[in-house]
């Protein structure tokens, strides 16, 4: 991307890019984005340093990196699920009560008295069931293609705990409904718990504040699935994808990356990037 | 170079065109979920109503969810978003169901709510959803024709129904006496008067009827209803009976009044009362349709479906029930189901119930009534019979015993029938009734017993005896069928029964002793009460009694001997008093040795016995201490006894014995007999074991070693049993060697008698 060297400015141009130019030279303008509009290079990688969303980005991205089947987008599609989870679960958080004698009778308002209500709440459990599936596809992804080399070890290590967080988001919303399947679902797996040798009894006592489902738990699960968890995993994600971009980025198997030289070399580019 | 840049341009737009269509697919998504919200099928109807409202020339409602809020019991109703007459909107004219007003009922629709009633989902706007005919929703709406289930679930435990037969005798005076030309029930009949569909809605006061039938002007200002003072007191009785059931639920008040007649009650709980045969069916008609199992049903999975197939097939249904089947016609069916349903009695916070409803359920309401004949009727008909005859119940493989048998009737006291309907028969089917089991109280079990006996006959009064005429003949025969088993061919006392020829007994025991003893028997021993005797009988009886006397004594030596000891020979007016202490000390130094410890039996009688004392004058102990009885084990103690006790000493013995029995449990004593077990073990083989099984397990006749039958039977009522049989069954009297049957000895009795008890502590 980066081989077009340009200079060739045409002279005469368009009024609404001057004007744009002329917004983002005012002192307002320069408050806000400190480069100008990105049709040069120099413009383009000052938009990608400068802003706080790309520079997640390496600084330069190979272009056998950009293969849609080099990643399959699993890593990005889960964090767009988990984006799309907080909105949904935000606005699902206006309407819903954790308790006992509200939280089933929220969930039926939803299904007929909230406009769209039903369509909000659905596509927060299907975004839910997405994410689970991508997550798992994308540690599959990157086992297969060997991606947890070194030096991706620990990045591969935070991607267990994410997928474990991400499990017991899962797990923490199933009870919120407070339906049947709710309830009986969070026993079996609260006396699952419990037969954890020695500690089972108060691993379960902890997870339930008592001794079985009841308002405690509710409120239990509730600010974990909507208060812990989100932070932990909103902080484990960064991590994740800040360790991605200093380890070079997308991880590519050293043979296709000495082939790669090889075709730069015979382009008559310099190759000096290391391995 | 510059190809490869147009060939990275092309890449892009073909990678932005894709994203392009992509964006465009999830906004139509997107736009389908409002889009459906707003073509909700309410808003539809609601559209249609205001069409029609403005056609009537009414002002149409805003299209928006309506909904009636009860948050005091939880409750949030939209139905009336759909249902818009019956308080979403003002009700149109010939509107139906969705725009039409709600029929008249004892509530206000807006703050009563509508699934408090007829169930369902109040929170959903979808057809299907709202009238919960969904999968997994708990509560459907109860099907139309039941309804007034509802009415029940509430009211029902404070509605008192009355005999079908007393309630449609008020039905068939209410229309013969022309009530409904004026007054309208259940949608027949004129209106000129008020309609009286739920006339006993808000509680019924029978004065106030009974006034204003008699004299309505007088009652009513301005009332134009004539006076109905011709009417006998029964006339008005039966027809207030009938006014009583109305209150504007008649398919409720039909069913319940069929499951009084069918005795659901003898089998299942309602309400704390009833057998526990079956389950209880307050939890039944609590149960969801989802607990119901369908495995053994056709058709729909509805709980109606279920309990009528039921109702027709109980043991296809529901495998391994014992319940009869019931082929009932549509009506009847639905008015039994509307019934059960009302049984559901839901979680609604105290407050919200009617003050009746309280009232009878920790109070001791109107319903729980004493009248023997209806509580025989709902409780007790279904196994024992109608007339209390016993019948064969072939679901449950077992035959109800006769109870209204006399012989049977004779020999059980009321504190053995009493015992019996408490505690039930336990390996039996028979139900225990008692307070914390079938929930009767102590009256109305009383009241039971008071009914069991009312078939009876009345017996003779003492006057009419001593008016009557004796016949010596009479006398003599009855004496040999009924008495001579235990007492003896000639009156001279077995083991069983005291010696009746003494010249003792006859000079102290008056004519009252005498016919009191005879027509209602002694409880606790083997002497039953003959009841059934006439004034002619008793009188020709006791005239032979008295002929036995063998008149070794004179009554003025007798006269003179009480007169010596007690200071005066009124036996009559005699009444005795001292100190209890005193008494003790006496009783246990001359009388114990034979009367036992505490007058419980030994080789002399029972004394302590409640029933004899009761029936027994000072006089009688007295002068029986003073004579003893010549030629028996009853010593004199007066002036010629080898222990000569003063006549203050008597007394206090009397008042000892009198403070004892009033002292002793009430649990049925009587444990009496002395007798050798062993023996008895033998003459029960040879005798009893073809019908009562070895060791008292039961074949063709029940079984005897049934602890609980043990516990509740006197030594008395098993002596009586042999020595009298039970006519109209198998068991045949014992000591009347009729027929050339063989004959068991008083002895021989006691001894089988003594093996019976001994099972007892196996």
């Amino acid at each position: 991307m980066g081989t077009h060297a340009g200079s060739d400015q045409t002279p005469a141009r368009p009024l609404w890019l001057r004007l744009v130019d002329q917004v983002l030279a005012s002192r307002v303008g320069r408050s806000i984005l400190r480069h100008g509009y990105p049709n040069t290079n120099r413009n383009r990688s000052l938009a990608v340093f400068s802003n706080f969303f790309l520079h997640i980005h390496p600084v330069k991205v190979r272009t056998e990196a950009m293969r849609f089947s080099r990643t399959f987008y699993l890593g990005g599609l889960s964090a767009l699920t988990f984006a799309l989870l907080i909105g949904t679960g935000v606005l699902l958080m206006f309407y819903y009560h954790p308790s006992v004698p509200r939280a089933y009778q929220d969930m039926k308002d939803l299904e007929f008295v909230v406009s769209a209500g039903l369509f909000l709440r659905n596509l927060h459990r299907w975004s839910a069931h997405a994410m689970v599936a991508l997550v798992f596809l994308h540690m599959i992804r990157v086992f297969y293609a060997g991606a947890y080399r070194p030096p991706r070890e620990f990045n591969w290590v935070i991607g267990v705990f994410l997928l474990i967080f991400t499990i017991l988001l899962s797990y923490t919303g199933y009870l919120l409904p407070w339906d049947q399947l709710a309830y009986w679902g969070v026993t079996v797996g609260t006396n699952m718990a419990r037969s954890v040798p020695l500690l089972g009894d108060e691993i379960s006592f902890l997870m339930l504040g008592g001794h079985q489902v009841d308002a405690n738990t509710l409120v239990r699960f509730y600010v974990l699935h909507c208060v812990v968890l989100p932070l932990v995993l909103v902080l484990g994600v960064m991590v994740h994808i800040w360790r991605v971009r200093k380890d070079g980025g997308i991880y590519i198997p050293p043979e296709e990356r000495r082939a790669a030289h090889r075709a730069c070399r015979v382009e008559g580019e310099s190759g000096r990037e290391e391995a | 170079m510059p190809r490869q840049e147009t060939a990275l341009a092309t890449d892009l737009h073909k990678k932005l065109r894709i994203l392009a269509l992509l964006a465009l697919v999830f906004l139509v998504v997107l736009a389908v979920a409002p889009l459906k919200w707003n073509n909700s099928e309410w808003k539809d109807i609601q559209k249609e109503y205001n069409r029609r409202a403005i056609q009537a020339g009414l002002r149409p409602t805003s299209v928006a969810i309506k909904q009636i809020w009860r948050p005091e019991i939880d409750l949030t109703d939209r139905c009336i978003s759909c249902h818009l007459g019956m308080g979403g909107a003002k009700p149109l004219p010939a509107g139906g169901k969705l725009f039409g007003a709600h029929p008249e009922v004892g509530h206000d629709i807006a703050r009563m709510g509508c699934t408090v009633c007829h169930l369902g989902q109040g929170r959903a706007t979808r057809t299907e959803a709202a009238h919960g005919a969904v999968e997994h929703w708990e509560e459907p709406m109860l099907p139309a024709a039941q309804a007034q289930a509802s009415c029940g679930t509430c009211h029902g435990e404070s509605v008192d129904t009355p005999p079908t037969s007393i309630a449609d005798r008020g039905r068939y005076l209410f229309e013969l006496h022309g009530c409904n030309a004026c007054h309208k029930v259940d949608g027949r009949g004129g209106t000129v008067g008020p309609d009286l569909s739920g006339v006993a809605l808000k509680g019924f006061d029978r004065q106030w009827h009974i006034r204003h039938l008699r004299q309505p002007a007088a009652v009513v200002e301005g009332s134009r209803m004539m006076s109905f003072g011709h009417l006998t007191d029964g006339e008005i009785d039966a027809i207030l009976a009938y006014l009583d059931t109305l209150v504007g639920a008649p398919r409720l008040i039909e069913g319940k009044a069929l499951a009084i007649e069918l005795g659901c009650r003898g089998c299942h709980k309602i309400d704390g009362v009833g057998g526990d045969v079956g389950p209880d069916l307050n939890e039944a008609a609590g149960k969801s349709v989802l607990a119901y199992d369908f495995s053994h049903v056709e058709g729909e999975h509805s709980i109606d479906n279920w309990q009528r197939q039921h109702l027709r097939d109980p043991a296809r249904v529901a495998p391994g029930s014992k319940m009869p089947a019931y082929d009932l016609g549509e009506e009847q069916t639905v008015a039994l189901l509307t019934w059960l349903r009302s049984l559901r009695r839901p979680e609604l916070p105290l407050d919200q119930l009617p003050a009746r409803t309280l009232e009878v359920r920790f109070g001791s309401g109107p319903t729980r009534t004493t009248n023997g004949a209806a509580l025989f009727r709902e409780l007790c008909a279904v196994c024992h019979g109608e007339d209390g005859r016993g019948q064969t119940m072939a679901s449950l493989g077992v035959t109800a015993p006769d109870i209204r048998n006399p012989d049977v009737l004779a020999i059980y006291s009321d504190s053995s029938l009493r015992y019996v309907i408490e505690n039930g028969r336990p390996g039996r089917p028979m139900p225990a009734w008692g307070e914390r089991a079938g929930g009767l109280s102590a009256e109305q079990i009383d009241a039971l017993i008071a009914y069991l006996r009312q078939g009876t006959p009345e017996r003779p009064t003492l006057q009419s005896v001593r008016r009557a005429r004796a016949d010596r003949r009479l006398g003599s025969t009855l004496f040999r069928n009924d008495c001579a088993g235990c007492h003896g061919a000639r009156g001279e006392g077995t083991e069983i029964a005291p010696a009746l020829a003494s010249d003792e007994l006859h000079f102290v025991a008056d004519d009252r002793f005498l016919w009191e003893t005879i027509t209602s028997g002694r409880a606790g021993t083997a002497m039953p009460a003959h009841p059934h005797y006439d004034a002619e009988a008793v009188a020709s009886l006791m005239a032979h009694l008295r002929s036995l006397a063998p008149r070794h004594i004179t009554a003025r030596q007798m006269r003179g001997e009480v007169r010596r000891v007690l200071g005066t020979d009124d036996l009559a007016n005699y009444r005795a008093s001292g100190s209890v202490a005193y008494g003790k000390y006496v009783y246990q130094a001359t009388c114990a040795g034979c009367h036992g410890e505490r007058g419980e039996g030994m080789v002399g009688p029972a004394i302590a016995n409640p029933d004899f004392l009761r029936k027994t004058s000072d006089g009688f102990l007295a002068g029986t201490i003073v004579l003893g009885r010549s030629g028996r084990a009853m010593r004199a103690f007066g002036t010629r006894g080898l222990v000569q006790l003063e006549g203050r000493e008597i007394n206090d013995v009397i008042v000892y014995l009198r403070h004892l029995a009033g002292s002793r449990p009430k649990s049925p004593g009587g444990r009496t007999v002395q007798g050798q077990p062993s023996r008895g073990g033998e003459l029960y083989k040879q005798y009893c074991i073809g019908c009562h099984g070895s060791e008292g397990k039961g074949q063709t006749g029940p079984a005897l070693g049934n602890p609980a039958f043990l516990s509740a039977v006197t030594d008395g009522f098993l002596q009586a049993t042999l020595v009298r049989g039970r006519p109209g069954t198998a068991m045949r009297a014992w000591a009347r060697g009729r027929f050339g049957f063989e004959e068991l000895e008083p002895r021989d009795i006691n001894d089988i008698v003594a093996y019976i008890r001994s099972m007892e502590r196996k």
